[in-house]
């Protein structure tokens, strides 16, 4: 059975945040919930790296672990989704997951924190498949429509991918061996230009300055 | 008398009301630690129908570039 993973190919993504908006559209998530966001490490040096993240549908789900009311599960294809009628809106899972994937909205009375909302790699929840109450609650059920998640689908770089885990660390390695295992350094100042080797792309193959 | 009466007939009926709108949902789930007792999630299609569909669709969405 395949097991659905989602992928962010740091040397490919641009920081164009279209994933995140994706994600709010496509769900309907309401203000002040991100489903999805980008991580900038060392923003505006030489270097820099961004990753897309998300709730990464854990094997052995921490937040499914700590929650006291147990309303996760974890479907065939190893998704981790929940059910939001037994959601006590308690924040466990919030401090378990190392990700910070799940979200709390907060627009109830005197600003309480309502039932946990997290990524559900677009499966919908635990209603009839495309039901209103499923999409009200839980988003869109593309998977039910063979489709993969939009955030992944739509990334221009292609740096984001989401499916069976099979099909996408294959395509991660391919990749991999064309760059030939090389990190694109021709931003990175610090590297001695003597002892670096010109990957076969990145910016300076893009531009062709090399 | 028949005023106090209409008064009492009012109290009981705004009572009742009030009471019964605490809740839309008189269900409750007893939990049983480690037992998930929530919705079944049902799909459309088997398994292995929608792993094939999502398989094909990987391979036309992600064509590497
Ligand atoms: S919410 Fe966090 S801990 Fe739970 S499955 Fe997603 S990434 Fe893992
Ligand atoms: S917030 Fe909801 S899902 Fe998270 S641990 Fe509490 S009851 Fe469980």
């Amino acid at each position: 059975m395949a097991r659905m993973k989602f992928l962010c190919d740091v040397d490919r993504c641009t920081e164009c945040n279209a994933c995140v908006t994706a994600c709010k559209n496509e769900n309907e998530v309401p203000w002040g919930i991100n489903r999805r966001r980008v991580v900038v490490i060392d923003d505006g040096q030489p270097g820099e790296k961004s990753v897309s993240v998300a709730c990464m549908h854990c094997t052995d789900a921490p937040c499914q672990a700590v929650c006291p009311v147990d309303c996760f599960y974890t479907t065939e294809d190893g998704l981790v989704l929940h059910d939001k009628d037994l959601c006590i809106g308690c924040g466990y899972c919030l401090y378990a997951c190392p990700f910070g994937a799940p979200q709390f909205p907060k627009d109830d009375l005197f600003g309480e924190r309502g039932k946990m909302d997290k990524c559900t790699f677009c499966a919908g929840g635990p209603e009839q498949d495309h039901s209103e109450e499923e999409f009200e609650k839980y988003g869109r059920n593309r998977l039910a429509e063979g489709k993969l998640p939009l955030c992944a689908e739509m990334c221009s770089s292609k740096a984001l991918i989401a499916g069976d885990a099979d099909i996408i660390s294959n395509l991660y390695r391919d990749r991999i061996t064309r760059r030939a295992g090389r990190p694109d350094y021709s931003q990175d100042q610090s590297t001695e230009q003597s002892s670096k080797q010109e990957p076969p792309w990145g910016w300076d193959t893009a531009y062709q300055k090399s | 008398m028949k005023l106090l009466s209409f008064v009492q007939y009012i109290t009981v009926v705004l009572v009742f009301s009030l009471v019964s709108a605490c809740s839309d949902d008189a269900g409750v789930t007893l939990h049983e630690a480690h037992v998930y007792k929530g919705n079944v999630d049902v799909h459309k299609e088997s398994a292995q129908i929608r792993e094939q569909r999502l398989q094909l669709r990987a391979r036309q969405v992600f064509t590497d570039r």
